[in-house]
């Protein structure tokens, strides 16, 4: 199996490894995320993309530990920060990450603030948390992240409730909140999805100025491909809990190598191009209880070979960092595969 | 879909809930108590009697002369004295397992320990206590049922008119739950039992129509939330009537916390039923209710323990049964708690 | 314009905001502000905007889901919101709705048998073992199993919900459909099965479509018209590739720069639209779009702009880009 070009790994902020996480159901024990591997280096956008269910979601909740634990469960993997492993951590230390060092920004503002408290004590009572400011200190920072986002009239708006802001502002708030301890990683899941697309467009041009101002690298987690290229240095796909590509935004765009990646472009409508029909890919996402044999995306891939409903293919470098995990591209597709893993991205 | 899930059945609702109740250790247990004295009341006339359940006498066999009355035996006056009478060669008699009926006096037994022969003990009248206790189920359990039967029906009526209408309708329907919830409801009903002639139809009738305001609320929420959904404005616009929207579609999606208030509302009726026989307001004498036996128990509580236990731990293992159940819907039905 | 199915001129809804201890109305949300289109047969008009635009509570005054508070609608020559009840269910017949929300759409107590053989019994379309029949004929143009029908919603995915969504409009065999943002809730890949099963039916049995959305690429490729609303109005409208090519009104150019690119190369020359989306309860005065608008003049805040014609079915209301001639 060919591994990966993987870079070393002192620049890299945050590691995942073999990352396996699973849900206890009724109908059976559902892997939503099966051995995903990839490398985020300091000051780096990752997105990570994929359609609902592909386990994009889960992997970043994997990462900070938020997984409800009956039913879930991350049975496999690593997960390291700076060289420290999180998935060991006893609770109490991982929650001095949380907030800390690695933030995390959800898609519905609305229902992601306590709707009882002002934004204001919210942010503060995190600073107080973290760094141990005194109660005015940590208003005046609460205050002075919420212009660093641009929110006009900061100090008064430190004393809204959250259900007198409107969706965008709440964006920005938890933008804030996520930002006042300075973390050196910031997930985002879906953070423009549930916003109109002009205010879209001003939180996407708020992430990039937050990013070039502090360093942060961020994990972007989302199904849009536009805002993917608005914002992404590097894009991992993902589809039913695996990675099976990853390369630089311009190189994935320019020549997606994986099937799935393909048809996905493929699908897209697009603003520039007539009223064509759109090319639709066949079938559904395989249920994350009974994924198929062999490629998991085999049965609705157009392009499909005997052996890829055998084995798994391994992630195979095409091109300058950029790694499929496709038979297509593996010179061996009709020789014996040596035995190992499936596909991860690198 | 998938041919597995095109093979497997297909899931309604009420599947999808029992799946969830089943995991519930006390909700199954509580299931299993009220199905207990469903049974027990049910069955009581071939559980406690004092009449055989099968008589072969004289060369003829009578089945069922425990509900069933035959002229001969009437003749004979045997049908309240059938303690008295042995059967020859040729006889024979099977008795249910507690051989003494509910109204049965055995002035020589009065207020005897719970023995062999009777085993709950008798109450100053000589009446089989367990008897007693197995033919108050009945009254306790229909009490329970119709009377939520009662209030659900107007409930849910009054509740979904008035959530659906909204505007005067709805107004109206609150001004008179507001004016009905303002009456402490059991002073209410003792009164009204004063002005009418006891008897377990009024008691019936009354218990629900004070309890139907609770049902009304929450049927008149449900609706509001959801003649909201998409699926109300999609049944609107394909033409179909308010009457089948209402009743066809909102209705059914709208019972669910019904269902949960229903079983702490026959709980609830029973323990007031029990009450207002406690306080001489419920069935009249000589009929077998719980709170009647607490009542009488009340003159000879220092020595018949009997009179005072067992009764209570009826009423108390009833409600408790039905609270259980009622908590296991509530959850099993929370679309949250699913897995 | 004769020939034009559906004709909507001037509808307005305003919803009260009551207050008070008598609950007296204190204020209005405006949601639709004086609306005015027409739908040639056979065309599909999109309806373009963001939160508070009012484009979805348009849609559902068309169909007279919500009674409007002025305004005339009118269907094949037929007066919508004067008819009568009688009237009003035969117009029912012809006109139909898509949701958005698969999950919120269908009844979850109703199997999809169920609830297709309820609207045909109802409407008088098929009776005993022909309603089975036409159920799988339904089922069977929207692309799903025959075995559908036994099932309940929850055991669907959202497209396949979606798909029963449309089989449902589709039973009563209307001329007209409101889809109502109908793949705004989908994954890309499936948005591109319902969006392609659309503009199928749409050819096969001879559809009008009043499209409701806020993805202009959804919108590019389904329309024949678009129609781009902001608070309440009507600011820009032309037939799809002018609108794109084109764009005469500042909101539509902010609006079509602001959509993200699939294209890495295209990004960062974009103007970001400042400021958020207004509220229709307090609208601003004269042309609504003034506070946020790049290129203001003192005249817009004064007076209401009015649709002017631009050339080409292409029509404005700006003072600055389609000024009206006096």
């Amino acid at each position: 199996m060919t591994q990966p070009d993987t870079k070393a790994s002192s620049d890299n902020v945050l590691s995942v490894r073999g990352l396996r996480t699973v849900f206890h159901t009724d109908a059976g024990t559902a892997v939503a995320v099966d051995g995903v591997s990839f490398d985020l280096a300091a000051g780096e956008t990752l997105a990570l993309v994929g359609e609902s269910g592909c386990g994009k979601s889960v992997t970043a909740l994997s990462i900070l530990r938020l997984i409800p634990s009956p039913p879930g469960e991350i049975t496999d993997g690593e997960v390291l920060f700076d060289g420290r492993a999180l998935l060991g951590l006893p609770e109490n230390e991982m929650r001095r990450v949380r907030g800390n060092d690695i933030s995390m920004i959800f898609q519905e503002p609305m229902t992601s603030m306590n709707p009882v408290f002002r934004v204001g004590a919210q942010i503060a009572s995190v600073i107080r948390l973290h760094r141990g400011l005194g109660r005015d200190a940590a208003w005046a920072e609460a205050v002075r992240a919420l212009e660093r986002v641009n929110i006009p009239e900061a100090a008064r708006r430190a004393q809204d409730y959250p259900h007198q802001l409107s969706g965008g502002m709440l964006q920005r708030v938890m933008i804030a909140l996520a930002l006042a301890c300075g973390p050196r990683v910031l997930i985002a899941d879906e953070p423009t999805t549930a916003l109109d697309v002009t205010i879209q467009a001003q939180i996407l041009s708020l992430l990039r100025d937050v990013r070039r101002d502090t360093g942060m690298a961020v994990l972007l987690i989302t199904h849009d491909l536009g805002v993917v290229a608005e914002t992404a240095d590097a894009v991992a796909v993902m589809y039913a809990g695996r990675i099976v590509e990853r390369a630089p935004v311009a190189e994935l765009f320019a020549s997606p190598a994986h099937p799935y990646t393909r048809e996905l472009f493929q699908s897209l409508p697009v603003m520039n191009a007539g009223a064509a029909r759109l090319h639709a890919i066949r079938g559904s996402v395989p249920p994350a209880t009974a994924y198929p044999a062999g490629c998991r995306f085999h049965p609705r891939c157009s392009r499909a070979l005997p052996v890829c409903a055998l084995r798994e293919p391994p992630a195979v470098n095409v091109g300058p960092d950029h790694t499929a995990a496709c038979w297509l591209h593996c010179p061996e597709a009709s020789a014996e595969p040596t035995a190992g893993e499936g596909g991860k991205g690198a | 879909m998938t041919d597995r899930e095109q093979q497997e059945r297909s899931a309604g609702y009420w599947r999808l809930v029992w799946r969830q109740y089943r995991r519930n250790r006390p909700a199954l247990l509580g299931a299993a108590l009220v199905l207990f004295f469903g049974v027990l009341s049910l069955a009581a006339p071939f559980l406690a009697n004092d009449t055989p359940v099968w008589l072969v006498k004289g060369g003829k066999t009578y089945p069922l002369p425990n509900l069933i009355t035959y002229a001969d035996l009437q003749a004979e006056n045997l049908y309240n004295n059938f303690d008295r009478w042995r059967p020859g060669p040729g006889e024979y008699a099977l008795w249910p397992p507690v051989p003494h009926g509910p109204l049965r006096q055995d002035l020589r037994a009065r207020l005897s320990a719970p023995g062999p022969r009777h085993w709950f003990g008798t109450d100053d009248r000589g009446r089989d206590v367990l008897s007693r206790i197995i033919w108050g189920g009945r009254i306790s359990m229909s009490v329970g049922f119709i009377s939520v039967g009662i209030a659900v029906l107007v409930g849910v009526i009054l509740g979904a008119l008035a959530g659906y209408y909204g505007g005067w309708v709805d107004a109206a329907v609150l001004r008179l739950i507001e004016i009905w919830m303002c009456v402490p409801s059991f002073f209410l009903i003792i009164t009204v039992m004063a002005l009418l002639d006891p008897g377990i139809m009024n008691i019936m009738v009354v218990i629900g129509l004070t309890s139907w305001p609770e049902v009304a609320r929450l049927v008149r929420g449900e609706f509001l939330k959801q003649k909201e959904m998409d699926y109300a404005a999609a049944a609107r616009a394909l033409g179909l009537g308010d009457g089948r929207v209402i009743f066809r579609h909102l209705l059914p999606n709208a019972v669910s916390p019904v269902f949960v208030a229903a079983t702490f509302g026959v709980a609830g009726a029973i323990l007031t039923e029990s009450g207002l026989s406690f306080l001489g307001f419920g069935v009249p004498p000589p009929t077998a209710s719980w709170g009647e036996i607490l009542k009488q128990s009340q003159s000879y509580v220092d020595f018949a323990w009997w009179l005072v236990l067992f009764p209570g731990i009826a009423i108390f293992l009833t409600v408790v049964a039905f609270n259980l159940v009622g908590d296991g819907l509530r959850d099993a039905m929370d679309p949250r708690l699913r897995q | 314009m004769s020939g034009d199915l559906l004709v909507v001129r001037d509808l307005v809804k305003h919803f009260p905001v009551r207050g008070g201890v008598f609950g007296r109305a204190v204020a209005s949300v405006r949601a639709v502000d004086g609306v005015s289109f027409s739908i040639p047969r056979g065309a599909t008009l999109s309806l373009v905007g963001e939160s508070g635009s009012g484009k979805t509570t348009t849609g559902r005054l068309v169909l007279r889901l919500v009674e409007p508070t002025a305004g005339e609608v009118s269907f094949d020559g037929t007066d919508v919101l004067r008819a009568d009840k009688g009237t009003l269910r035969a117009l029912r017949k012809r006109m139909q709705i898509i949701f958005q929300d698969p999950y919120a759409s269908l009844n979850p107590r109703m199997t999809i048998g169920g609830m297709l053989g309820e609207i045909l019994r109802v409407h008088r379309l098929a009776r005993g073992a022909a309603v089975a029949a036409r159920t799988a004929e339904l089922l069977d143009l929207v692309g799903l199993p025959g075995a559908a029908a036994d099932r309940y919603p929850h055991e669907f995915s959202g497209g396949q919900r979606q798909r029963v969504g449309i089989a449902r409009a589709l039973a009563v065999e209307p001329e007209f459909i409101i889809a109502d943002e109908p793949v705004s809730a989908l994954d890309v890949s499936i948005q591109a099965q319902i969006l392609n099963l659309l503009k199928d039916l749409q050819e096969r049995l001879g559809l009008t479509y009043l499209f409701i959305s806020h993805d202009l690429a959804v919108v590019r490729h389904i329309s024949t018209h678009v129609a781009v609303m902001y608070l309440g109005r009507i600011v820009e409208t032309a037939p799809a590739a002018d609108l794109f090519a084109a764009p005469v009104h500042p909101y539509t150019k902010a609006l079509l720069a602001a959509a993200p690119v699939p294209d890495p190369a295209a990004r960062r020359d974009r103007v970001v639209l400042a400021g958020d989306v207004p509220s229709p309860i307090n609208p601003p005065s004269g042309c609504p779009f003034h506070p946020r608008c790049p290129d203001v003049r003192p005249e817009c805040s004064q007076t209401a702009q009015r649709l002017v014609d631009t050339g080409g079915g292409h029509r404005a209301a700006c003072a600055v880009h389609a000024p009206e001639r006096h």
